[in-house]
């Protein structure tokens, strides 16, 4: 580290520094002093940054979380332009094969496609993740960020419908998973009016409780609904009966009654629930 | 590692012997009295205990490494590590181990000639060592050996067309780095200095459908970057433009079955959300939404109860960063013993000037600091930096920098009147100091005169950020100074000790 800081205060940007700021990176790779340098360098020396990405790719495997790699990467990457955008989509895609849900690479993949393009197949890349993974919330959250950015397809307003049927099949194979129903509020944000109009948002949730009769994100769903002025059919009114029945709640109000159910199926979050019970629309 | 595990397994072996043994005795003899049993069971749960002195000497044991493979693999952040070891011992009482003149003398030698901080001597400037620069000198109230101009000016150049800000002149850009520019330059008080609104519109176009925020716009939303974002919004009065109740529940499920707090959904807890996420809900002033208590456990056996340090979920390798976000959590949970920390700015309260341009924050006299006047907030939106538990703690420093007549309920009823009459002025009407809010269900102050006549009891379920649940008392309105104390309030002792939770001794009609 003394030759490192030798060459930094000299100001030296010859093809050893070059070396020396690679020794000092597999000595610490989260010095970010030393990548500053090496950028520095690399300008001055005109270096081949194919050869950069390979290195940086080399040592972003072994450290998958470090700011500093994945930053020099995107500055790598931006200098090279188009021409690295399938190498940069390809190299995220290892990485979650490791790891779906590092922060740092879909923070990169994203920066990717706005800034190079690549969207043709994101789409279908989220449908891959969540096949392997239905519950990695950052393959949810890309799949709402392609819907709504991505040039090449129609905007939220023509994906609705399709993207609500995918929700709602997600729901149906895993309903205790948090990230579809979230989803699926999120494809309705700011127009509730229309979530309680879709027949298939209440009917799953019908469905998903003639198999798990707690399961609280269908209840809280429910609640949702109801406090939209949703009208429940006989059925789901039974099923919520015969919760209050089990869990020894006596409310005079549906929703009420859901909410107090909430409370005790979902003990640790039994003041959230409270919360909603007082804000129960009268 | 291996060697915590066994040891934990010893214990808990032990404790199963224990309690069969005690088993078999009330079954087979009953000669055991409900005190043995009581005790008994008191001991196991006071297993679950915060080792202080332990922690401390971790702290001040990280300190002194500079050789060691950890500390030369940290060597860049430093002064990251200082900010985080020196805020938990401040925060556990124990500042005073260090060297003060040594600490100061070393931070100023990692300032840049732009301006900024590197992370330890001889390191390029970047905004996340500034930030922590400004910190470690404000827990030693020596702000003032700073150039002010200097500092804020390289932080204020550092912010974008768009409103967002990158870390150094290398240009990433990342929500983090709207927070920590807007913390510091806060603490330096020249917010002036950069175009407040515009930053604001970026943060909040980092907004997501699930009400939380990421990095950069369309990023997952993640509690450390919900931090930041919410940190920033608070400090510069723009918390309505978050949707409180859709994020406190987003929040609220980070809860895992451990008790802990995970960042994502269905990631693993990790100590270190205690304060991403707890943080987060004092300052949108929805925290009765998690379970406490099983939080305040989680974080405590995370603990290594014998080396000291805390690390981010039970049994792993401990460090300086989760000791001080799980000491921090511990004290937005009011375990006791500890000082309140501000969850905007993570300083302990009792740090200087809390000074903000928005006309609409009450904010502090020019005239001095605490306890001239302090912030109350608008009761929709709990001032970020002074919620319930924390306006508690600085009546209890209020009241002990007054000569306060001695006597149980008097020194007590005397406090609180001090305290809200110092936050009106001194006057008898109700001003700045007055709690109304456009919600007719809340109790509020009445109009003529003060305690106790009348105070406001708020709803449970929502913490009056004036006066929380446990502080209340009930009056019968209207005729004067007759309070019911329920026995466990103990007049005289600080409020800050107090910690009773939210399940009521009161019934609130």
């Amino acid at each position: 580290m003394d030759y490192f800081r030798a060459v930094y205060l000299a100001d030296e940007r010859s093809p050893r520094a070059l070396k020396l700021t690679t020794e000092a990176i597999h000595l610490n790779a989260g010095n970010y002093t030393v990548w500053q340098f090496r950028r520095l360098i690399l300008e001055t020396l005109h270096v081949d940054l194919h050869d950069e990405l390979d290195f940086v790719g080399e040592l972003a495997r072994d450290n998958t979380k470090n700011y500093q790699i994945w930053h020099h990467r995107r500055w790598v990457a931006e200098k090279l332009g188009t021409n690295a955008t399938s190498k940069e989509l390809e190299f995220t895609q290892e990485i979650f094969s490791e790891d779906a849900k590092n922060y740092h690479a879909w923070s990169h993949r994203q920066w990717v496609l706005q800034t190079l393009g690549g969207w043709e197949d994101e789409l279908e890349y989220c449908d891959k993740l969540l096949r392997d993974d239905i519950f990695n919330n950052s393959a949810w959250n890309q799949r709402y960020f392609v819907v709504t950015r991505s040039p090449v397809l129609g905007g939220l307003e023509a994906m609705r419908d399709s993207e609500v049927a995918y929700a709602i099949k997600a729901i149906l194979a895993k309903p205790e998973n948090e990230s579809p129903w979230r989803y699926l509020r999120g494809l309705y944000k700011d127009d509730m009016q229309s979530l309680v109009k879709d027949p298939r948002v209440a009917s799953v949730c019908l469905d998903v409780l003639m198999n798990k009769r707690d399961c609280v994100h269908a209840l809280n769903m429910v609640l949702d609904l109801l406090c939209h002025g949703y009208e429940p059919s006989k059925t789901l009114e039974n099923a919520i009966d015969a919760l209050c029945l089990d869990s020894g709640v006596s409310d005079s109000g549906l929703t009420e009654r859901v909410c107090s159910v909430l409370q005790v199926v979902d003990r640790m979050r039994t003041n959230y629930w409270k919360w909603r019970k007082s804000v129960v629309p009268v | 590692m291996l060697k915590r595990e066994m040891e934990r397994q010893q214990m808990a072996n032990q404790r199963m012997v224990e309690l069969a043994m005690l088993e078999s005795r009330v079954m087979n003899n009953g000669d055991l009295t409900i005190t043995q049993v009581n005790d008994s069971i008191e001991r196991g749960g006071r297993m679950g205990e915060l080792k202080t002195e332990k922690h401390v000497k971790y702290i001040l044991s990280v300190e002194k490494r500079k050789d060691d493979y950890v500390s030369v693999v940290m060597e860049h952040l430093r002064l990251n590590g200082a900010y985080w070891g020196l805020t938990t011992l401040d925060i556990l009482g124990k500042l005073d181990a260090v060297d003060e003149d040594e600490v100061v003398s070393w931070v100023m030698q990692c300032q840049h000639e732009s301006g900024g901080f590197g992370g330890n001597t001889g390191h390029d400037p970047h905004v996340l060592y500034t930030l922590s620069a400004i910190q470690v000198l404000a827990l030693f109230d020596k702000i003032e050996v700073l150039d002010i101009e200097k500092v804020s000016n390289y932080i204020a150049g550092l912010q974008n067309e768009d409103g967002s800000f990158s870390g150094d002149m290398w240009g990433e850009i990342d929500t983090r780095f709207s927070y920590i520019a807007i913390c510091s330059l806060a603490l330096l008080h020249r917010l002036d200095k950069i175009n407040v609104e515009r930053a604001v519109k970026y943060i909040l176009s980092c907004q997501n459908l699930d009400g939380g925020f990421g990095c950069t716009p369309g990023a997952e939303s993640h509690a450390g970057q919900i931090f930041c974002c919410v940190g920033a919004l608070a400090i510069t009065g723009s918390l309505h433009h978050v949707d409180k109740d859709l994020l406190g529940w987003w929040l609220c499920e980070r809860q895992v079955k451990s008790g802990g707090l995970n960042g994502r959904p269905e990631k693993l807890p990790d100590v270190c959300y205690s304060w991403w996420v707890l943080s987060s809900l004092i300052m949108i002033d929805r925290v009765n939404w998690i379970d406490k208590e099983k939080l305040v456990k989680f974080i405590l056996d995370c603990q290594d109860k014998e080396n000291g340090g805390i690390s981010d979920r039970p049994d792993d390798a401990v460090d300086v960063f989760h000791t001080f976000f799980g000491v921090a959590g511990l004290s937005h949970l009011e375990y006791p013993g500890l000082k309140a920390i501000d969850p905007a700015y993570a300083l302990p309260v009792d740090i200087g000037q809390h000074t903000t341009p928005n006309p609409s924050w009450h904010h502090f006299g020019s005239a001095g600091l605490w306890p001239t006047q302090f912030c109350l907030g608008r009761p929709s939106e709990t001032c970020s930096i002074f919620p319930a538990h924390i306006q508690r703690y600085r009546a209890a420093l209020a009241r002990k920098t007054k000569n306060m007549v001695a006597g149980g309920l008097t020194a007590f009823v005397f406090g609180l009147y001090f305290y809200t009459m110092r936050s009106v002025g001194g006057t008898n009407e109700l001003q700045t100091g007055q709690h109304t809010t456009p919600n007719p269900s809340w109790h509020h102050f009445g109009s003529a005169g003060l305690w106790p006549t009348q105070i406001c009891l708020g709803r449970p379920s929502e913490t009056c950020s004036v006066f929380p649940a446990h502080i209340q008392i009930r009056t019968v309105p209207n005729q004067g100074c007759r309070a019911s104390i329920p026995e466990i309030l103990n007049p005289g002792v600080d409020i800050v000790q107090f910690s009773i939770t939210q399940t009521e001794i009161f019934n609130y009609k």
